[in-house]
C-alpha cells in the first residue's frame, strides 16, 4: 500500500516536472526569437491603450530617414483632431477630419513635414475591373513585390480613393497635363509625381451627401459615384448607421499606407491614429520588417494622449534592426525532450493506472498552463511592465504546449485502443 | 369547418392552463418573424418585448403548474455562462459581460421548463409555429422588396434592411432544412404547403446572396435525404441529388445567377489557379480567421472575452466570421469546449433516431455554418437548442426539480425513467 502511494506519487511529481520543464523551455525558445519581442511590444502597446480611459488617441509616427521633427506636426495635427473629436468614435489612420463653416472636410494628406516626402513612387496607379460596380480606378497605397494590389469594395477602401475609371478616362482624356501619355496608369504617375497628395471627398450637406466631390491635388476626379457612394450603399449604410458619413469613415477608416515598400525606401514622415488600427501595424511589422530598407534608420515613436513617448517605441526600434526570426534552437530541442518524456512516460506508468488516475495524469500539465495563464492574467492588471509579461508568456510557448498536449492525447488514445 | 373551430377553440381557452399555453405557442411564430430581425431599430425592441412577454408567461406556467427541471441542458448552458465570466474575469471586463448571451440564457432555460412538459407532437408543432413565423416574415420580405425581388435580382444581396444579410440567410436556410424535413415526414396534402414554404424560403435565401449559406445548405439537405432513407430508397436519392446538382449548374448559366456563377468561379480561382478574378470575401475570411487564430495562440485559456476580436482584425472591426476561432479567441478552450458540447450534445443523443431528424438537423446546419459567421450569441441559437435538448429520449432522467407547495420552495434529487409529462 504504501509502496503504491509512493509510486502514485513518483509518478505525479515526475509528470510536474517534466511539464513545468517543457512550458518554461517552450516560452525560453520564444522569447529567444526576435519577432516575438516585436509582436509582444505591439500586444503590450494594445494592452496599455485598452486599459488608458480615453482610448480615442494613440499616435504613432513612422519616419525613415531623416529625423524631419515630426513631434511639432504631430501637435498640430493633434488640436485639430481634438476639435473633431466629439463628433467621431474613432479615427482614421492619416484621415484628417475638420468641420468648419458647414463643411465637412476629409483630407488625406501624406506628407506632414516639409522636409522630405515620398515623390514618384508613392502611388501605383492600376486599374481594375471587376463585376458589376466595381469598375473603379484604385490606388493602391502599397506594393509587394512590385505587384499592384487588386483593389476590391473591402480592400480598396484600405487602401485609399476609390474612382471610377470611366470617369477618371474622361478626365483624364479632357485634361491638356495627360495629353503627352497613352496610357491611363502613366497619366496618373504623372498626376501624383507632385510633392504631396492629397485625396479630398467634401460634402455640404452632412445628412444628405448629394454633393460629394473627389479631388486629387485638387483636380475634380469625380462626383457622380464610387463604389461605396452608390446609391444602394448609400441606402444601406444610412439604415444601419443612420447617418451616412459614417459610411464613409466606415470604409475609410484604415488606409493601410504604412504598408509601402517605397514609402520606406524613399525616406517619409507619416503621422497616424492606431486606435482601432492595431492589426495595421501588426501587419506592418510582419511585413515591413523583415525587408532591409527598414533596417537601418526605421524610426517609430508611439504616444500616448498627453504627447507623451510609449516604452514599445525603443523595443520596437532596436528590434527593426535586428530582426531574425530564428530563436535559440537549443531550448525548442528541451522543449520537445521534455514534452516527449512526459509522453512516454504515460506509457511507461500506464499499467498501474487507474481510470481517475489516467484522467488527472492527461489533465495534469494542462492545469499546469492553465495556472501559469492564471497568473499571466493577474499580472497583466497589476504590473506596469507588459511588455515583458507579454515576451516571457509568448505565444510560440503557448503553441508547442497546446500541440505537445494535442499529440499527448492522442498518444493515451492510441495506446489505450490499439496496444 | 367553422363549428370544428369554435370546439376546437373552446377546448383551448376551457381553463387557465391550456389557454396560457395556447398563448405562449401563439407567440412563437411572433418571436420568430421579430428575432430574424432583432439587428435592426425598431425590430429590436419589439423582439425584446416579445421574448419579455413569453419568458413571463411561461414562469408563470411553470410555477403555477409545474416545476421547474434542471438538468443537463441547464449544466451545459451554465457552463458556458461561466466560461465567459471566467474569461471576463480574467480579462478584468465584467462590466462588459455580454448581456445578451447571459438574458438569452436565461430565455433558453425558461422555455426549456415549458418545452419539457410538451408531448411529442406539441415539439414538433413548435417547429411547424417556427416556420409559420418563417412565411410570415418571407411575405414581409417579398412586401418590403417587391421590385427586386420580382426581376430576382440576386446581385443585390437584399435583406439589409433586416439584418446582416449573412446572418438572414442563415435563418431562411435552418427554415427551408425544417421545411424538408416536414415535406419528407407529413403526409397528404399538408406537404404542398411545405414544398411551397421550402421553395420560398430558398428564393429569398437566394436573394441575400449570401454564398456560405448556399454551399452549407447544398450539404445539408444531400445528407438530410442520405439520413432519412434507407436500402434501395438511397440509390434513388443518389441519382436525385446528382441530378439536382446539374440541374444547379445548369441554372448557374441563366443569366439573373451571374452573381453566383460570378462568385463560385472566383473561389475556385482563388484555391486552384493562379490567374483569374479571386473571391475577396473568402480571402478575407480567411485573413480574418488567422487573426483570430493568433489571438487564441497568445491567450489560450481564457481568450480576450467578449467583443474583442474586432480591435485586432486589421483595424476592419470585423469579427472573426468564424464561430470557433471567435469562441477560442473570446472565451479560450473553455468557452469553446462548453459551446460546442452544448451544440453536439443533442446532435449525438438524437442521432438515428426515430422522429429526431428535427433537432438532429436543425442544430448541425448551425454547426457546419460555424465555419462562416459568429452564431453564439445570435437569438435563433437559443430557440433550437433548447428544442434539440427537449427531444432527447433519456432512458434514466437525473435532474433537480424546483417547486413551490404550501408556500414552500422545495429542491429535490430526482430520477425519472420519462420525462416529467406525468408529473
Amino acid at each position: 500500500m504504501k509502496n503504491k502511494r509512493f509510486f502514485l506519487g513518483l509518478m505525479f511529481v515526475v509528470n510536474s516536472l517534466l511539464s513545468i520543464l517543457g512550458i518554461s523551455f517552450s516560452y525560453l525558445y520564444g522569447a529567444s526569437k526576435s519577432s516575438t519581442t516585436a509582436y509582444a511590444a505591439l500586444m503590450s502597446l494594445d494592452a496599455k491603450v485598452k486599459s488608458q480611459e480615453n482610448t480615442n488617441f494613440l499616435h504613432g509616427s513612422l519616419s525613415y530617414s531623416p529625423s524631419p521633427g515630426s513631434v511639432k506636426e504631430y501637435n498640430k495635427l493633434l488640436d485639430l483632431q481634438k476639435k473633431t473629436k466629439g463628433k467621431y468614435r474613432y479615427y482614421n489612420s492619416f484621415l484628417v477630419s475638420s468641420n468648419e463653416d458647414g463643411f465637412i472636410n476629409y483630407d488625406v494628406d501624406y506628407g506632414t513635414t516639409n522636409e522630405v516626402y515620398a515623390k514618384t513612387n508613392l502611388l501605383q496607379v492600376s486599374t481594375f475591373y471587376d463585376f458589376h460596380f466595381m469598375e473603379s480606378l484604385g490606388l493602391p497605397l502599397f506594393r509587394f513585390d512590385d505587384a499592384p494590389i487588386k483593389i476590391t469594395a473591402k480592400n480598396g477602401a484600405d487602401l485609399g480613393a476609390y474612382i471610377s475609371a470611366s470617369q477618371a478616362k474622361e478626365i483624364v482624356n479632357n485634361d491638356v497635363r495627360f495629353a503627352e501619355y497613352e496610357s491611363l496608369e502613366e497619366a496618373f504617375q504623372k498626376l501624383l509625381i507632385d510633392d504631396t497628395f492629397t485625396f479630398t471627398a467634401s460634402s455640404r450637406e452632412y445628412k444628405n451627401n448629394t454633393d460629394i466631390t473627389f479631388s486629387v491635388n485638387g483636380i475634380y476626379l469625380d462626383n457622380a459615384h464610387s463604389y461605396m457612394f452608390n446609391d444602394y450603399q448609400k441606402k444601406v449604410q444610412t439604415k444601419i448607421y443612420g447617418d451616412y458619413s459614417k459610411s464613409f469613415e466606415f470604409w475609410f477608416k484604415d488606409s493601410v499606407i504604412t504598408f509601402s515598400y517605397d514609402i520606406f525606401s524613399k525616406g517619409s514622415t507619416y503621422v497616424f491614429d492606431i486606435r482601432k488600427n492595431y492589426g495595421n501595424l501588426d501587419q506592418f511589422f510582419n511585413s515591413v520588417i523583415g525587408y532591409d530598407y527598414a533596417m537601418t534608420g526605421l524610426n517609430i515613436s508611439l504616444y500616448n494622449e498627453q504627447g507623451l513617448i510609449y516604452e514599445e517605441t525603443d523595443v520596437l526600434n532596436s528590434m527593426s534592426n535586428e530582426y531574425h526570426t530564428s530563436g535559440n534552437i537549443i531550448f525548442l530541442f528541451l522543449a520537445f525532450s521534455s514534452f516527449f518524456a512526459l509522453i512516454f512516460s504515460f506509457q511507461y506508468f500506464y499499467e498501474k493506472m487507474t481510470p481517475f488516475i489516467k484522467i488527472a495524469y492527461i489533465l495534469l500539465p494542462f492545469a499546469i498552463f492553465s495556472f501559469g495563464q492564471i497568473i499571466f492574467n493577474l499580472l497583466m492588471v497589476f504590473k506596469i511592465e507588459r511588455y515583458i509579461l507579454y515576451q516571457f508568456f509568448n505565444s510560440i510557448g503557448n503553441l508547442i504546449f497546446l500541440i505537445a498536449f494535442l499529440v499527448s492525447i492522442f498518444n493515451v488514445f492510441i495506446w489505450s485502443n490499439y496496444v | 369547418m367553422f363549428k370544428k373551430l369554435t370546439i376546437k377553440m373552446k377546448a383551448k381557452f376551457s381553463s387557465l392552463e391550456t389557454t396560457l399555453k395556447s398563448i405562449i405557442f401563439a407567440l412563437i411564430p411572433l418571436m420568430t418573424f421579430f428575432l430574424i430581425m432583432s439587428d435592426r431599430k425598431p425590430y429590436n425592441s419589439l423582439a425584446f418585448i416579445l421574448y419579455g412577454i413569453e419568458t413571463l408567461l411561461i414562469l408563470f406556467f411553470i410555477i403555477k403548474y409545474h416545476k421547474f427541471v434542471f438538468d443537463v441542458f441547464s449544466l451545459l448552458l451554465g457552463f458556458f455562462v461561466l466560461a465567459v465570466l471566467i474569461s471576463q474575469l480574467t480579462n478584468f471586463t465584467l462590466i462588459d459581460f455580454p448581456r445578451t448571451i447571459l438574458l438569452l440564457s436565461i430565455f433558453g432555460i425558461i422555455f426549456y421548463q415549458f418545452l419539457i412538459t410538451l408531448n411529442e407532437e406539441e415539439k414538433h408543432n413548435v417547429y411547424k409555429l417556427i416556420i409559420l413565423g418563417g412565411i410570415f416574415f418571407a411575405i414581409y420580405f417579398i412586401i418590403y422588396y417587391f421590385d427586386d425581388v420580382i426581376h430576382l435580382r440576386f446581385n443585390e444581396r437584399l435583406g439589409g434592411d433586416f439584418s446582416d444579410q449573412n446572418d438572414l440567410a442563415k435563418n431562411l436556410a435552418t427554415f427551408v432544412i425544417l421545411s424538408e424535413i416536414f415535406i419528407i415526414k407529413v403526409k397528404g396534402k399538408n406537404k404542398i404547403i411545405y414544398i411551397i414554404s421550402t421553395f420560398l424560403f430558398l428564393v429569398l435565401m437566394l436573394l441575400t446572396g449570401s454564398i456560405s449559406n448556399l454551399l452549407v445548405l447544398i450539404v445539408l439537405s444531400a445528407a438530410l435525404l442520405f439520413y432519412m432513407t434507407k436500402g434501395k430508397q438511397r440509390i434513388f436519392v443518389t441519382i436525385a441529388i446528382f441530378a439536382m446538382f446539374l440541374l444547379f449548374i445548369v441554372s448557374l448559366q441563366l443569366p439573373f445567377m451571374s452573381y453566383f456563377r460570378t462568385r463560385l468561379i472566383n473561389m475556385y480561382n482563388l484555391v486552384f489557379s493562379e490567374s483569374g478574378k479571386i473571391d475577396h470575401s473568402f480571402l478575407e475570411r480567411t485573413h480574418l480567421a488567422m487573426y483570430g487564430l493568433r489571438l487564441f495562440i497568445s491567450k489560450p485559456i481564457f481568450g480576450y472575452g467578449y467583443n474583442q476580436v474586432q480591435f485586432y482584425t486589421m483595424g476592419k472591426d470585423a469579427f472573426s466570421h468564424n464561430n470557433f476561432i471567435e469562441l477560442l479567441a473570446s472565451f479560450g478552450i473553455l468557452g469553446f469546449a462548453a459551446f460546442e458540447i452544448l451544440l453536439l450534445y443533442p446532435i449525438i443523443k438524437n442521432w438515428k433516431k426515430q422522429k429526431k431528424e428535427l433537432a438532429v438537423f436543425s442544430l448541425l446546419y448551425i454547426f457546419v455554418f460555424q465555419i462562416f459567421l459568429i452564431v453564439f450569441r445570435k437569438k435563433i441559437e437559443y430557440f433550437l437548442i433548447p428544442l434539440a435538448f427537449s427531444l432527447i429520449d433519456y432512458p434514466i432522467y437525473k435532474c433537480y426539480t424546483l417547486s413551490f407547495k404550501n408556500k414552500k420552495i422545495y429542491f429535490s434529487k430526482k430520477n425519472y425513467s420519462e420525462p416529467l409529462l406525468s408529473e
